[in-house]
């Protein structure tokens, strides 16, 4: 790979923000309470711990210590276990790319929901919750018939995405020092707007009702195949592992610094994140089952429908306040996601990109934002939704957990798991034992093949992907035809020749 | 409240609490952080 001058995090507080906060973002809001009310409750707390530990941890510590053992991102590492894996690093490089790309179309809307907040635009009252689903429908997305009628632009949509992208280059171009420093207030705020959150929700009628909807525990849940299903797969999703990012977030550590207690450290604090974000959702969610009268099920509890469509409901039939409140959850979830769009941007595809051709940081970060913005145009149109429903389910489902599969299966299989032990145990506060060989061997890559099949083969070989059609391709045929484009190109980089860096 | 989500409460709580005041109280031990 090309020389480059390394960057490097200011400090170990820089770094465990970073990484805590690409780590926390809209997911532990918008999926993880959601995923304990559907699976037993207080029964799935039990699971997911349980996937934590068994692979959660075990995968951050292989993608922090391959990144900062080879002192480059995911394509470099792949190439320093051995050049004819490069692409396994590439891969998930793409799979950053195309998430960023949508992920900063949903911190557009949620901008949008902040000034709409201001003056209530959804409405106050029982009236307005029943109509917020048109709202967003109608007003904020505009959506057209299906993903070929693609209208036009959403123009406001469209220059909030400006706005994000221009900011994200302002901070990405100074590299890992500032964006280390930024994250540090980028996860604070959203911290402490929560707790506001969770205050406002307890002392509303009916949360308790909702929190016992979501920490209630049915054990004979742990019995089914269902909940370690959802279990394993929120711990996939939930830890920004697969992504590419991590490896380089790793690469940005000094030679000396710590991995493992720094992985334990970003682990738990984003699960810890989850926990307490639930009670901000439930509470919420209780109380607009009270205040409507109707039960859990008949409420968007998750996705994009609890952050856009039940969230604005609440706020609409909240006694006081309720502009205020609006302006705080969604500002909570733009700062969310800020940090996690860093992490996707920069370490995902600019470090890779510049460890690999060379050249000056700040030309990266450009080309970066410019290219992620330019295919982001396509999700702000008035098809935009239908788009980032596929692209979504091919690169941060099935492109996330495959590329993790196969690179657990690389580093256990046809490397030497133990010499990347050594290497982190060597400068770490905890060492870490043989225990996390089979892990990587076998654990991880297991429950990562058990989510692919489980929760997407099994529905998307037999049916249509969400019922879309583009001419002759159906909404699978589509999937299958971004995750082989994406494998063929990131072979042509790895036949591409690595130059060298001038700085 | 149910007895099982009061339950759940205080075990996750202690639960990451207690983790992360390990964790943060091993810090430190692996050598200093700068190169």
């Amino acid at each position: 790979m090309a020389e480059v001058t390394r960057e490097r995090w200011t400090s170990r507080t820089t770094f465990l923000f970073a990484a805590i906060g690409s780590a926390i973002g809209l997911g532990n809001v918008w999926r993880f309470p959601y995923m304990a009310y559907d699976n037993g409750g207080g029964a799935f707390l039990v699971a997911w711990i349980i996937g934590l530990l068994v692979m959660g941890i075990p995968w951050l510590i292989m993608e922090f210590g391959l990144g900062r053992m080879f002192q480059r991102g995911a394509p470099g590492a792949f190439a320093g276990i051995g050049k004819k894996w490069e692409w396994l690093g590439w891969w998930p490089v793409f799979v950053a790319f195309l998430i960023v790309a949508y992920y900063a179309v949903v911190m557009a809307w949620a901008l949008r929901y902040a000034l709409s907040a201001v003056t209530m635009a959804w409405g106050t009252g029982q009236a307005a919750a029943t109509a917020t689903a048109d709202f967003y429908y109608s007003d904020i997305l505009q959506l057209s018939s299906g993903p070929t009628d693609f209208g036009g632009i959403v123009w406001l949509t469209l220059l909030m995405l400006a706005i994000i992208w221009v900011v994200m280059f302002l901070i990405m171009y100074k590299g890992a020092g500032v964006i280390g420093k930024v994250a540090v207030w980028t996860v604070s705020i959203p911290w402490l707007l929560l707790v506001v959150l969770v205050i406002r929700g307890l002392t509303l009628p009916g949360a308790v009702d909702g929190l016992n909807y979501y920490l209630n525990p049915d054990w004979s849940a742990l019995l089914t195949g269902k909940i370690w299903f959802a279990a394993f797969s929120q711990i996939a999703f939930t830890l920004s592992v697969g992504m590419a990012g991590m490896y380089a977030y790793g690469s940005f550590v000094a030679k000396k610094g710590d991995i493992n207690n720094n992985a334990l450290i970003t682990s738990f604090s984003n699960n810890a994140t989850s926990f307490f974000a639930g009670f901000a959702v439930f509470s919420t969610v209780g109380f607009l089952m009270s205040a409507l009268s109707v039960p859990v099920g008949e409420v968007s509890a998750s996705g994009l429908g609890l952050a856009f469509v039940t969230f604005p409901a609440a706020i609409s039939m909240m006694p006081g306040a309720n502009a205020l409140i609006g302006v705080l959850f969604f500002l909570c979830l733009f700062f969310l996601g800020i940090d996690s769009a860093f992490f996707l941007a920069h370490g995902g595809v600019t470090a890779p990109l510049r460890d690999k051709f060379g050249g000056s940081l700040i030309k990266w970060v450009a080309i970066v934002c410019v290219a992620a913005f330019g295919l982001g145009v396509l999700f702000t149109t008035e098809a935009g939704l239908y788009w980032l429903d596929i692209v979504d389910r091919a690169v941060s489902f099935y492109g996330l957990l495959i590329t993790g599969a196969l690179s657990c299966i690389v580093v256990g299989w046809f490397w030497k798991p133990k010499s990347l032990r050594d290497h982190v145990n060597a400068t770490s506060d905890i060492k870490i034992g043989a225990w996390w060989d089979w892990m990587i061997k076998l654990v991880v890559p297991a429950g990562l093949i058990f989510v692919v099949i489980y929760g997407g083969f099994m529905t998307d070989i037999p049916e249509a992907y969400g019922g879309y059609q583009v001419g002759p391709f159906n909404g699978s045929h589509i999937i299958w035809l971004i995750l082989g484009v994406t494998l063929i190109l990131s072979f042509v980089l790895n036949k591409v020749r690595t130059r060298g860096e001038e700085d | 409240m149910e007895t099982g989500s009061i339950i759940m409460i205080l075990v996750f709580s202690l639960l990451f609490i207690c983790s992360l005041t390990y964790c943060f109280m091993q810090v430190g031990k692996g050598g200093k952080w700068e190169d």
